[in-house]
Parts: structure tokens; C-alpha cells; sequence
């Protein structure tokens, strides 16, 4: 796999690349902004990004910027978005167009090789990745608030994986079901929490993050 | 001060002149009416005229008494009531009666006219008009003098018995000599009229208006004299004599009631300076008082320059107008001597305003025509100094305020910046360093066979993880950098999420301007910890809604209340925050009933 990099800080973009390499993976590109990453990966293709969010000029959302010219110059790279902010509006506005091959992760979650991998991977098989600590910690504001109470253990645990952007075979071969039963699982926890939406859209993600949120999920435009 | 110098008006006055009144009035009425008795039979008319104009002068006189600087002429209008009184002692025939009433009637119509000339003048501004009344006064004693020296009794049809000084009877000399004083009296007349029509045409605005009704008197009582002496030269029978002195007494009665006018018209104008200066409507400034001392004194070119540049009020008239007031001569209380001679250009008098701590504030450039040292001028600058004081200070003091405001907002925006700068540095350079620490220690870690290295390895890992969470809630409550990115709505509901309890957020999704959804934010951050740590709510709700470029916010939970905005507590620094911003922010927390916080922030 050939990887992209976009990161101002040269010492958070060394250890990136030594964890990538160390995981067997290809840095091809390794800039230090966005418009650099961009400009590198029109001469040297690339199958994924890992863009930091906040990078120079503006020090505001650059990451995001740059997704989106990427995404609509390359269509098939896949993007990882770091952030240091664990906002999910942030990852609202990439999820936003109902495209697949988008992650949104924590910096903190780099040190562990094995979820930068299945990220990376899940990713470029057209999957959406969504930071599982974010998807953990909306979860156990629910629970406090008792909406989980109706749903079984198992759909429990198959909404948390929706949340975290995982199709239905990725589902399934985390928790070891038949995808037919994760199918069905999924329609039943869609009925009973009233989520709107086709269960096996890309979109999904989105619904289910803003039933989580309780009902507002807006992607901030700045 | 000159209103502590001047007399001011006082309901105190009027008693003490309601018993000089009936004090002087009824008993000298009941004397002159006695002395009249065998007029009453005679001239019936001629009597009551005469009775009636001198109590009518009487009244005007005592009334005069007590307007501030008009004491001669009030004692020469008493003077006068006396003289025209006695100036009818002849009808007795008997004693020296008939020789006192020659010169008395003559000398009481001077007299009068003196009073009238010298209404409403300064003393200082009477000194000229002085010598010519002696004179007249002197020619005419003298000559009526001569004219008794030389004649009988019985020449001025009084009775042989009554006292005479004759000296040489010549009836020849006696006819000529009554005619040359009958003669210089229409000449002093004439003259008379020459000096009101001088005194009138240098007269403007509130100093002629005041001195019209006497004018008009003056002017009548003048025409009725020249007709009077011209009959006793035409020497007219006894009885037209009569007749012309019956209307001549019941014209003159227009003199003391020109008086009471000129004093009711002082009166008024004095309360309307009052009135005008003392409720200027809306905060008072150089152009209003300026257009208040025009309406006044009735002068429409009146100008009001400041002392020192700057010292007006602003707005007013010194911000469109250079000052132009003359130097002051000597310290700042020689200016106040308020002498005509300190006329400066432009034909108008300069009268300083001064502070009650006698401070040059600004310069009136009056009509040289204005009674300067009259109380009503006094009255008008010293209101006009009070009302330029209170402008002033008040000025100066929404200058301060404002300052101060914008000093407040100033340090608010340099304390963000700081903040936001601080957060940035912690954020891009730290914590990326701390970050990149992180993942080679896990490559360490993988990459050590070691099983003691190993563990030593995690364990640093698990703390630098914790110290990177400290350090991400530090910079977040030092600048809360994310807010900026998604927007009010958002960043409160990711705060909402990190709590254990029901957080009902309900917050309009647009964008409000920085300052504002900072100030939101942290009003919002700051009740929500109270509410959880110290009130023990168990749900909170977050309401906000924007209006007319106000962001609304209340923040309300059902926790035991209690809480107060007491300085220090960390709600008080948030409602100051508000403050600073130009909002406004109140804390309503019943013991037990919840707690409710509101505010309003302006927005962009």
C-alpha cells in the first residue's frame, strides 16, 4: 500500500512514518502541508492520505480542505484524517457527500500499529473509519441516559461497530456472525431506535452518529 | 458666586412687602385724601386723580424698594408721590402751603423722569444721565427761586395772607421770568425725549424690551408736560388750567403702572432664565444653553465661546467654532468685573462663565446693550454656569465611561489572543512532540525482547498517554480551539457528551462572531460544571436563540440553587466577561428550586 503524508510537525511526521514502515506500508509522500501533498501525489500515486488537520496556512482546517481537492482529483485514494480533537463535526463534513474511503482519527490512536492498520486497510476497502474511542464515548452518554436499555447485548455491540464505519462483512467478521444475522440485527436496531435511512447506505454512519449525538449532527462549515 | 452676590428671588420677599404696604398705604392715602378736602368739592376728578397717581407712584415705589440695584429709583419715585402730593398744598390758601406747592409739583415730574431714565440701568451706566437731572433740577428751583422773589402771592392767585419772601415785586420781571422758566422746561422736555430716543436706539433685545413700558410712559408724560408748560405761557384761564392738570394726573398714573410692567416683565424673565438653563431638555451643551441665554435675553446673535479649547461640552458650539474669546486681563477675577470698557471686537460684551471653583469655562459674547451687572444677567450667567458645569462633568463623564468600556473590551480581546496563542503553541509544538514520543515508544516497546524493558516501556507509555489528555484539557480550557472550527451548537454539544447526565442543548446552528461565541461558551461551560459539581443537578438544559444582534442564552437545571454571582466565584467572572463585552448577564438560584442563568451577548 502506498501512503501519502501531510503533516507540519516533523517530529510527529517521523514517527508516522517510522510506525507506517515498521507496519510494511509504503510512504511515498511525506509533506509537510496540504498543497505540497497534493501537487507530490499527481506525479506519485498514492492508495491512502493521512492528513493532520490543522496544518499551515490557516492553522484551521486544512486537513479537511485538502480531503476534499484530493478526493475530487483522486477518487479511489482513500483518506485518513488525524485530529487532536475529538469533534465530531470535524467528521460530519468528511463523511458529509456519503462517500466511502474516509477514516477520522485520533493522533493518540497512532501509537497502536494494529488500529492505524485496520484503518488503513478497512479504508481502502471502501469502508468508513470512525475513531472507535469517539464511537465509546457516545455510547456511554446513552447509556447513562437509558436510550440503549432496549437493545440486546448484540445489537449493542453491532451498533457500535456501525458507528465506527464498518460495512456488514467487516461486522461479521469481527464478531464471528453470519452476515445475514448482522443484517437483520441491523434493521432491528434501526426500527427500534427509530433511525431513518437505508441500513446498508454508506450514509449510515452519519445517521447512526446523529441518533447517538441525539438528533443534530451538522457538519460545520467555516 | 454671583448667584450668592445677587439677591435671588425668594417667596421670602413677599410678606415684607405686603406689610411696608399696609404699613405706608392706607395712612398715606387717608392724608393725602384729607389734604385734598377742598379739592374733593371743587374738582372732584382733578382730585381723585392726583390721589390716585400719587398712591399709584407710592405703591410702584415700595415695590421698586425691593427690586435688586433699583433702590433710587424707587426713592426717587417715593420722592416724586410726595412732591406731586404737595404740589396741591395751594387749595389750603393758608401758611406756607401755597409757597412750598410752586416748586414741589415740578420738582416731583423731574424727579419722576429721573426714575424712569434711570430704570433698569446700572448705577454706573446712570452717571451720565445724573448731571443732566441735577441740572434740570437746579435751573428749575432756581428759576421758580427768582420768580417768587420778584412777585406777590396774589400773581399766582393765592391769597394776600399766605407766606411770600418777596424780595422786589416786579410784575414785569415776574412774567418774563415765568415765562423763561416755562420756556427751559420745554427745552429740558425736548431734551428728555432726545435722551430716551438715544438710550432707545442703542437698546437691544431683553434691555429694550424691559425699559419699553417705562419708555412709553416717559414719552407721554414728556408730551403732556410740554403741553402743560406751553399753556401756562399761553396763560390759559384757571379753569383749562384745571382741566389740563386733571388729564395730566390721570396720564401719569401710566408711570408707576410702567413700573409694575418693567418689574412683573424682570420677574418673568428672571424665572424663564431659571427655567431655561436649569431643564435644557436632554443633556445640556454649548448650543443649547447658547440658544437658551438667545431666547432669554432676546438676542439672536448671541454667542457662547469656549474659555479653553476643549472645555465645551462636545457637540457643542466649540466643536464647529475656533474660540475666539479675548485674553482675560489679569487674574481670572478681574475678568469677572464685567466692565463695558472690556468690550471686545465685533461690538459685543464679554461675560465670563466661571465654575463654582473659579475656573474660566467659557465666555457669553453679549450685546454691549445688556445691563451686564444687573441681577438678571447675573441670575442668567450663573445658571448658564451651573447648566455648563453639570454638561461638563457629565461629559466628562461618559468620556470616562466609555474609556473605561473599551479599556474593558480591549483587555478582554488581548486576554483571548493570548490565549488563542497559547493554546496554539501547546497544541502545534508540544503535544505534536508528545505525540511523536508516544509512537516511538510503542515502537520501542514492540521491538524490545526484553520483558522487564517491556513492561517499564508500557508503563511510560500509559502515563505520557495520561499526560497528553492532561495536557488536551489544559489547552482546551485555556482556548477551546475547536469552537472556532465547529461552531457554537456543536462544540456545546460535544461538551454535553462528556457528561454523565442529561443535557438538553438547543442552540441555533449559525455562526455569531468570535467574541461572542467564546463568551457563550465559556457562560455555557462555567453553569453546566456548577450546576453538576455544586448543585447536583440531574438535568440541565442549554436554550439560546439569536434576536435583533443579540444571542440569547439561558442555561437552567433542576440542582438544589443557591448559587451566587458573590465577586470571585466563577460565575461572577463569567457575567463580567459578558459584561465586558457590552452584554448583560443575571444568576437566578432560589435555594432548591434550581438555578437559572441568562444572558445576552451582542453578536455579529
Amino acid at each position: 500500500m502506498r501512503i501519502g503524508i501531510a503533516e507540519d510537525s516533523a517530529l510527529f511526521r517521523e514517527g508516522l512514518q517510522m510506525q507506517l514502515a515498521r507496519l510494511g506500508l509504503d510512504v511515498v509522500i511525506a509533506a509537510g502541508t496540504g498543497d505540497e501533498l497534493l501537487a507530490a501525489a499527481d506525479v506519485k500515486p498514492i492508495d491512502a492520505a493521512i492528513l493532520d488537520v490543522v496544518m499551515p496556512p490557516t492553522f484551521t482546517d486544512e486537513g479537511l480542505r485538502t480531503a476534499e481537492r484530493l478526493a475530487a482529483r483522486h477518487p479511489t485514494v482513500g483518506i485518513l484524517l488525524l485530529s487532536q480533537y475529538d469533534e465530531l463535526a470535524y467528521a460530519a463534513r468528511l463523511f458529509d457527500d456519503g462517500a466511502g474511503r474516509r477514516g477520522y482519527l485520533l493522533k493518540d490512536r497512532v501509537d497502536n500499529a494494529e488500529a492505524l492498520r485496520d484503518a488503513l486497510q478497512r479504508i481502502c476497502r471502501g469502508e468508513s473509519v470512525i475513531d472507535d474511542t469517539l464511537i465509546g464515548r457516545l455510547l456511554a452518554h446513552q447509556r447513562h441516559l437509558s436510550k440503549l436499555d432496549c437493545l440486546t447485548e448484540t445489537e449493542q455491540t453491532v451498533l457500535r461497530h456501525m458507528a465506527e464505519g464498518r460495512s456488514n462483512s467487516g461486522i461479521a467478521a469481527i464478531t464471528k456472525f453470519a452476515e445475514k444475522t448482522v443484517e437483520a440485527t441491523i434493521s432491528r436496531i434501526f426500527a427500534k431506535l427509530d433511525i431513518t435511512g437505508a441500513p446498508d447506505d454508506n450514509r449510515r454512519v452519519l445517521a447512526v452518529l446523529a441518533w447517538l449525538r441525539g438528533s443534530s449532527l451538522r457538519p460545520y462549515q467555516a | 458666586m454671583f448667584l450668592s452676590g445677587a439677591r435671588a428671588a425668594g417667596p421670602h420677599r413677599w410678606p415684607r412687602l405686603l406689610v411696608l404696604y399696609c404699613a405706608i398705604c392706607p395712612p398715606a392715602a387717608l392724608l393725602i385724601g384729607v389734604a385734598f378736602w377742598p379739592m374733593w368739592r371743587d374738582r372732584p376728578l382733578l382730585a381723585l386723580g392726583s390721589v390716585v397717581l400719587s398712591m399709584a407712584l407710592l405703591s410702584a415705589g415700595i415695590l421698586l424698594l425691593d427690586e435688586p440695584g433699583q433702590q433710587s429709583s424707587a426713592i426717587m419715585l417715593l420722592g416724586s408721590s410726595v412732591l406731586l402730593a404737595a404740589g396741591w398744598l395751594n387749595i389750603w390758601r393758608v401758611g406756607p402751603l401755597p409757597l412750598v406747592s410752586v416748586p414741589a409739583s415740578p420738582a416731583g415730574t423731574i424727579l419722576a423722569a429721573w426714575a424712569m431714565f434711570c430704570y433698569p440701568n446700572s448705577p454706573h451706566e446712570r452717571r451720565a444721565g445724573n448731571r443732566f437731572f441735577l441740572t434740570m433740577l437746579g435751573c428749575i428751583l432756581a428759576g421758580l427761586a427768582f420768580c417768587i422773589a420778584v412777585s406777590r402771592s396774589q400773581w399766582y392767585s393765592f391769597p394776600g395772607q399766605a407766606w411770600w419772601p418777596t424780595l422786589y415785586a416786579n410784575h414785569g420781571l415776574f412774567t418774563a421770568a415765568s415765562g423763561a422758566v416755562d420756556l427751559t422746561g420745554i427745552g429740558f422736555a425736548v431734551a428728555y425725549m432726545l435722551l430716551w430716543i438715544t438710550r432707545w436706539r442703542g437698546a437691544r433685545g431683553i434691555s429694550r424690551a424691559l425699559a419699553q413700558p417705562v419708555a412709553v410712559a416717559a414719552s407721554i408724560t414728556c408730551a403732556i408736560t410740554i403741553v402743560e408748560l406751553g399753556a401756562g405761557i399761553a396763560d390759559v384761564s384757571g379753569r383749562v388750567m384745571d382741566d389740563i392738570y386733571t388729564v395730566e394726573a390721570f396720564f401719569q398714573i401710566g408711570v408707576p403702572a410702567a413700573f409694575v410692567v418693567s418689574v412683573l416683565r424682570r420677574r418673568f424673565a428672571r424665572t424663564r432664565i431659571i427655567d431655561l438653563l436649569m431643564h435644557l431638555r436632554g443633556p445640556a451643551r454649548a448650543t443649547s444653553i447658547t440658544e437658551a441665554l438667545r431666547n432669554v435675553f432676546e438676542d439672536p446673535a448671541l454667542e457662547i465661546v469656549d474659555w479653553a479649547p476643549g472645555t465645551l461640552p462636545r457637540g457643542g458650539y466649540a466643536a464647529a467654532h475656533p474660540p475666539q474669546a479675548p485674553e482675560p486681563a489679569g487674574p481670572p477675577h478681574a475678568a469677572r468685573s464685567l466692565e463695558p470698557s472690556y468690550a471686545a471686537g465685533g461690538g459685543r460684551v464679554p461675560l465670563p462663565i466661571t465654575s463654582s471653583s473659579g475656573e474660566q469655562l467659557a465666555v457669553i459674547m453679549a450685546d454691549p446693550s445688556l445691563p451686564v451687572s444687573d441681577d438678571l444677567v447675573r441670575a442668567a450667567v450663573a445658571a448658564s454656569s451651573f447648566a455648563l458645569e453639570n454638561a461638563q462633568l457629565e461629559s466628562a463623564l461618559a468620556d470616562q465611561l466609555q474609556e473605561v468600556r473599551e479599556s474593558r473590551l480591549r483587555i478582554i480581546q488581548a486576554g483571548v489572543a493570548e490565549r488563542r496563542r497559547l493554546e496554539r503553541d501547546l497544541h502545534d509544538g508540544t503535544q505534536q512532540r508528545l505525540l511523536a514520543l508516544k509512537i516511538m515508544l510503542a515502537a520501542a516497546e514492540s521491538d524490545t525482547t526484553d520483558d522487564q524493558s517491556r513492561a517499564i516501556i508500557g508503563r511510560i507509555r500509559s502515563e505520557l498517554a495520561q499526560v497528553i489528555d492532561e495536557l488536551r484539557d489544559l489547552a482546551h480550557g485555556i482556548h477551546p480551539a475547536a469552537l472556532g472550527q465547529v461552531g457554537l451548537e456543536q462544540a456545546i454539544k460535544s461538551m454535553a457528551e462528556r457528561y454523565p447526565i442529561p443535557i438538553d442543548v438547543d442552540l441555533p446552528a449559525g455562526r455569531f462572531g468570535e467574541a461572542a461565541e467564546l463568551t457563550a461558551y465559556y457562560l455555557i461551560a462555567e453553569s453546566i460544571t456548577n450546576a453538576i459539581k455544586h448543585a447536583r443537578a440531574r438535568r440541565i438544559r442549554v436554550r439560546g436563540a439569536k434576536s435583533g444582534g443579540w444571542l440569547r442564552i439561558t442555561v437552567s437545571d433542576d440542582g438544589g440553587g443557591g448559587a451566587n454571582a458573590a465577586a470571585g466565584s466563577g460565575i461572577s467572572g463569567i457575567i463580567d466577561r459578558v459584561r465586558g463585552i457590552g452584554g448583560e448577564a443575571d444568576i437566578e438560584s432560589p435555594a432548591g428550586r434550581g438555578t437559572q442563568v441568562r444572558a445576552r451577548i451582542p453578536c455579529a
